[in-house]
């Protein structure tokens, strides 16, 4: 779990081009949305495809992302649950 | 009714942007084409916004935020930006991902990102500038339509237009321009030059007398158009003190061969495109280094390429044309 929260913070990082910001700079628990990192809606669904085209996971509901989005552990809880 | 630049901001492949280094120390490259010498960003743009950014809207956004701050304008009455290609590594980067992808899964960000306008629209959102915004896409013209733009809305009442010509130069650009022969022997480039165009003079601003744009002209055409621009602005061949031409390394080129003709021997002649190769937005340059020029009543060495400036600079004569066919015509003065 700790590897994929880590390789999660990776990916976002360089999906999201968060200059400055390295792995260990992200709290597991911070939120990733308003405060946090400060992301925004561009970045939600940049996210969205990330977990597409890096775990096979697609999220067709709003509100489900909303909830999936909130910070690093609940992707990475996400990735767990769903993982095939 | 007059029309003023009260500002102008330059990121070239020479030193500009920083006003007291400009132009003196010279950059020389190894690539095959010149790419522009950009500032720390970090100190001129917020980092949560250039995150985003490809190099195209850093640089245009570095170079409008000092024209704004310079020019002690904080909401413009417009934003006009001329541009050939506009954000082009974006658009080649959401190519790319339409092909690797087969049109799956699209970054979303290089794909809002690509379009032409975002260099504008980046620029009203950090304002908050809800006022007119333009972007013209016109070849060899765009810089100039955008010019002609902001110009006519200072003619119907407007105070200060902000005002740029910007283009970005990728390998896989060069590569495609220069199969079309599009630089000449002129190496390809790129560049951001930003003003405010303002109706009222300030310490410091230079006036734009006119302007003229003119497709497909002949080299026999071309002193007449001349003679007739500087005719409808009052002024004789003999009051021009300076000419700046976008030669680049054309020097047998026979348009400027006979705009310097018309002059006398000893004009300075200053060669723009030195500083910032060719492309399509490069004659923006040309109203930048006249501005520092008539500023500092200075002709800047490196790009002089014949005559001496013995008195002082009241007027300069821009001309430039883009692969015969964009040809553009204006005269600045203090």
């Amino acid at each position: 779990m700790e590897e994929l929260k880590d390789n999660l913070k990776a990916a976002i990082i360089e999906a999201l081009n968060l200059e400055d910001v390295n792995a260990a700079d992200i709290d597991n628990d911070e939120p990733l949305f308003g405060g946090g990192l400060g992301l925004d809606s561009i970045d939600a669904l940049e996210l969205i495809v990330l977990l597409e085209k890096n775990y096979g996971l697609k999220i067709e509901n709003p509100e489900e992302g909303r909830e999936i989005f909130q910070s690093i552990n609940t992707i990475a809880a996400f990735i767990e649950r769903n993982k095939k | 009714m007059k029309v003023y630049i009260t500002a102008s901001s330059a990121i070239t492949p020479q030193n500009t942007f920083d006003s007291e280094k400009y132009l003196d120390v010279w950059q020389s490259s190894d690539l095959p084409y010149q790419l522009a010498i950009e500032p720390d960003y970090k100190s001129v743009i917020d980092p949560k916004l250039a995150r985003r950014m490809s190099r195209i809207i850093k640089m245009s956004v570095a170079t409008g935020n000092k024209v704004l701050a310079e020019a002690d304008i904080g909401q413009p009455d417009a934003i006009v930006v001329g541009t050939g290609l506009g954000c082009i590594k974006d658009t080649e980067k959401f190519l790319r991902e339409i092909i690797n992808e087969e049109e799956g899964l699209l970054s979303p960000t290089a794909f809002i990102q690509s379009t032409h306008n975002t260099i504008a629209g980046q620029l009203a959102l950090m304002l908050q500038c809800s006022e007119d915004n333009f972007t013209y896409v016109n070849r060899g013209h765009s810089f100039e339509n955008a010019l002609a733009d902001a110009m006519m809305r200072i003619y119907e009442g407007a105070d200060h237009v902000l005002l740029g010509g910007t283009d970005e130069m990728t390998s896989e650009v060069h590569n495609i321009l220069t199969h079309m022969n599009c630089g000449g022997n002129t190496l390809l480039g790129e560049g951001a030059c930003f003003f405010m165009i303002s109706n009222t003079k300030i310490d410091g601003a230079v006036c734009i007398e006119g302007l003229d744009t003119v497709n497909y002209i002949t080299t026999q055409q071309i002193t007449e158009r001349v003679k007739s621009f500087l005719r409808r602005n009052n002024v004789d061949t003999n009051e021009v003190d300076a000419l700046i031409l976008g030669i680049g390394e054309g020097l047998g080129d026979p348009y400027y061969k006979e705009i310097i003709q018309m002059f006398t021997p000893d004009i300075p002649v200053i060669n723009f495109k030195e500083v910032t190769g060719e492309y399509f937005t490069a004659s923006a340059y040309a109203f930048n280094v006249g501005s520092e020029m008539l500023r500092k009543q200075c002709i800047f060495p490196k790009i002089l390429i014949s005559g001496n400036n013995t008195s002082g600079l009241t007027k300069v004569l821009i001309y430039n044309h883009y692969q015969g066919v964009n040809h553009t015509i204006s005269l600045l003065s203090l």
